[in-house]
């Protein structure tokens, strides 16, 4: 299957939509459902159909725009298909089907998702991490009767202005400097440039892609984005939108940084490892529960970012493994998090109580996903653990690595108080019991995946592909040559 | 307080000083060798490979036409977000409009403007212009009608609804046309390859599927560009009410 379905089938969702809710408005919740399905089995088929390379408009790479397949687009692929469709059935429960520009600013951003995760021009990249950006600012500003998402989408859109500004400025640094977009030529000219220059296409792309994806310093917007915006908002948030900047940052520091300048993993290194603290201390301090979640997105970018860091075939593997289950794993804890604090009118943590006799199985995915995203062995969060660790102490990472372990202690410490507030005694009955069959279905559907995946090392076909990630994303030549044959 | 905001201030200017001075080191200006790389390519493969006559055109609509896809969809987002923004307010009317001199000279150049907005849209693979452009001159027709006739006119004569419809036609027919192209050529957006004729350089028709692309953006964006607009001024102040609404 020609891979530019993968994103025009979401593209065509949303100009459709328009267009029913104009001539046949009884019509947009059925085609809202069968466009879900279509662009997640498109994207999903595209994964299947393995390495591929197809040029825009039948041009050679350098002249049009290549879209490429490889085994890390692959793996990302099928998670953004698998956090889109959970999203969207989330999302189609809690809103229905009345507000059907929320469903055009979705597909849009699943569009640009699967733009940004199979591009390989440098310039395409930008444009769709635009589409992407100005969507995702407008989704978590909806429903635009509460000002705090308002305020949230306010100020994710100044710091993804900056992003983009300083992503759009490494790009037209690389281009003035080589007269190229495409990736893989790039790699091949960029490390000719001068050393000037290069600092500056690197160092730009790295701050933006760093603003982008929440690492610290340029983690401020993340926690509001993420606590303000609705529940089926906030999973697709840190489930899948947080990883599409650090698949970019994946391919671009292997591809583009790594032949031209090691130094960065250093730095990837040192930011993972300070936003990996940061994250998991301002995580213990909060008090409203999906600010706690939103922290602990904080901390598990830095986890990626040193994944990153480690610069190794083992460390991009435990980055993509870590990526999946955090994946899992986050978006089950803010899609239980919303069912709950709705029950209770609350997001206080202290009002918690006695909501396990309320929703016993609710919350018993919780502990599941928080034991699994803390890293509690044998859960899927401590296999991936362990892979950066190993990853880690190859490179010599000692520092990094400790701070890993320490912060499982942390996560582990902070999410036992949501824990034992839901088992606690309960002053008043929660107020509200609305039933939520989709979303506990999804719910349960994640907490199967996230026991398939803490399998996932012992299921042979499975812990290949991982291996296999690792070993393509590595090899840059490969890369290069797969292209421009 | 004073002191330290006057500290915060030359913070800033400092950091700027040394951002702009890293950026400016790291300009590089080789000499001037000849034009290399896809550039060169552009220019002199655009009539062969193309045949439009704006080398412009050609980059924006057929060597990198996916860009220009996911460019006019970055305008079709904004405007589906603001509308979504502001979709729960009504119109207010906020004026009556100009006299009725300004009104009447309006009504004559109205057919003007849309036909000049119209030749730069069907002319952009023959001269400076394109959808964008065109579509951008459409909008202002728009604009012009609230400064004129006052809010209420327009969206009492052209429904949103039309609007809407006309935006999510003109995406549909760029995307239309990239399919055709990957059934038939093989790849997405393939032009000539595709079957699309050629044509003779400088005529009308020619460049293949340039002018259609055209067409399609100038739709998006002329019809975007006003959705935009009269969200926006949904927001007016009414001079009934002591404060302006909150958004």
């Amino acid at each position: 299957m020609n891979p530019v379905l993968a994103i025009v089938a979401p593209f065509l969702a949303a100009f459709t939509i328009p267009l029913f809710f104009v001539f046949r408005k009884k019509w947009v919740g059925t085609a809202v459902i069968l466009f879900g399905v279509l662009s997640a089995l498109t994207a999903l088929f595209v994964a299947a159909g393995g390495e591929a390379v197809t040029v825009m408009g039948g041009w050679q790479p350098e002249v049009g725009i290549a879209l490429v397949v490889d085994s890390l687009t692959t793996a990302f692929l099928i998670l953004a298909s698998l956090g889109f469709s959970a999203s969207l059935s989330a999302a189609a429960e809690t809103f229905g089907y009345g507000p059907w520009r929320f469903y055009v600013l979705f597909f849009l951003s699943w569009a640009a998702t699967n733009g940004i995760i199979l591009t390989g021009d440098l310039f395409n990249l930008f444009v769709f991490f635009e589409i992407f950006s100005v969507a995702a600012y407008l989704v978590v500003a909806y429903p635009p009767r509460s000002w705090q998402a308002i305020e949230a989408g306010f100020k994710y859109l100044i710091f993804g202005t900056v992003g983009a500004l300083f992503l759009l400025i490494g790009i037209a640094y690389a281009f003035m400097a080589t007269g190229q977009l495409n990736m893989a030529i790039l790699a091949r000219v960029l490390p000719r440039a001068p050393e000037a220059t290069l600092s500056v296409v690197i160092g730009c792309l790295v701050v933006g892609l760093f603003i982008k994806s929440g690492t610290v310093p340029g983690h401020f917007w993340l926690p509001d984005a993420h606590s303000s915006a609705q529940t089926p908002v906030s999973a697709l948030l840190s489930g899948v939108f947080v990883k599409v900047s650090l698949y970019a940052l994946i391919r671009l520091a292997f591809l583009l940084f790594g032949s031209a300048d090691d130094r960065v993993f250093f730095v990837l290194l040192l930011f993972g490892t300070v936003t990996l603290c940061l994250g998991h201390l301002m995580a213990f301090q909060q008090e409203d529960i999906k600010r706690l979640l939103a922290y602990s997105t904080v901390a598990q970018v830095g986890t990626i970012v040193i994944a990153i860091g480690c610069a190794s075939s083992g460390g991009v593997t435990a980055a993509v493994y870590h990526a999946f289950n955090h994946m899992a794993a986050k978006m089950g804890l803010f899609l239980v998090s919303g069912v709950l604090a709705e029950d209770r009118a609350s997001r206080d943590i202290a009002q918690m109580g006695g909501l396990f006799r309320h929703r016993p199985l609710f919350v018993l995915a919780f502990c599941l996903f928080a034991a699994s995203i803390a890293g509690i062995p044998p859960l899927n969060g401590f296999m991936s653990k362990w892979f950066l660790l190993v990853a880690a102490a190859e490179r010599g990472a000692l520092i990094p690595a400790a701070a890993v372990v320490a912060g499982t202690v942390l996560s582990a410490a902070y999410y036992l108080r949501p824990i034992t507030a839901f088992f606690g005694p309960a002053e008043t009955e929660p107020p509200h019991h609305r039933p939520h069959p989709v979303t506990g279905a999804i719910v349960a559907l994640l907490a199967l995946l996230c026991l398939v995946l803490a399998l996932a090392p012992y299921i042979g076909p499975l812990k290949e592909g991982l291996l296999a990630v690792g070993r393509d994303t590595v090899n840059g030549a490969r890369y290069i040559e797969r292209v421009l044959r | 307080m004073r002191v330290h905001r006057n500290l915060q201030r030359l913070g800033a200017l400092g950091l700027s000083l040394a951002l702009g001075w890293w950026l400016w080191q790291g300009v590089t200006i080789s000499p001037f060798q000849g034009i290399t790389g896809p550039a060169a390519r552009y220019i002199h493969g655009t009539a062969r490979d193309t045949g439009a006559a704006n080398v412009v055109a050609a980059i924006l609509f057929d060597y990198r036409g996916f860009d220009t896809l996911g460019e006019a969809s970055v305008i079709y987002t904004t405007v589906c977000g603001v509308a979504l923004l502001f979709a729960k307010r009504r119109y207010r009317r906020s004026s009556h409009g100009l006299s009725f001199i300004v009104k009447r000279g309006m009504a004559l150049l109205v057919p003007f403007i849309l036909l000049y907005a119209s030749s730069i849209i069907v002319m952009g693979h023959l001269s400076p212009g394109g959808g964008f452009q065109g579509g951008a001159v459409m909008a202002t027709v728009t604009v012009l009608f609230c400064v004129i006739y006052g809010s209420s006119f327009e969206a009492a004569r052209v429904s949103p609804k039309v609007k809407e419809t006309i935006e999510s036609s003109g995406a549909l027919l760029f995307t239309a046309i990239g399919l055709i192209g990957l059934v038939t050529g093989g790849a997405f957006l393939t032009n000539s390859a595709a079957g699309f004729p050629r044509g003779m350089m400088g005529h009308l028709v020619s460049g293949g599927t340039i002018p259609l692309l055209n067409i399609a953006v100038g739709m998006k964006v002329g019809a975007g560009l006003s959705t935009l607009f009269y969200s926006m001024v949904k927001i007016l102040e009414d001079p009934t009410e002591s404060s302006p609404p909150e958004v």
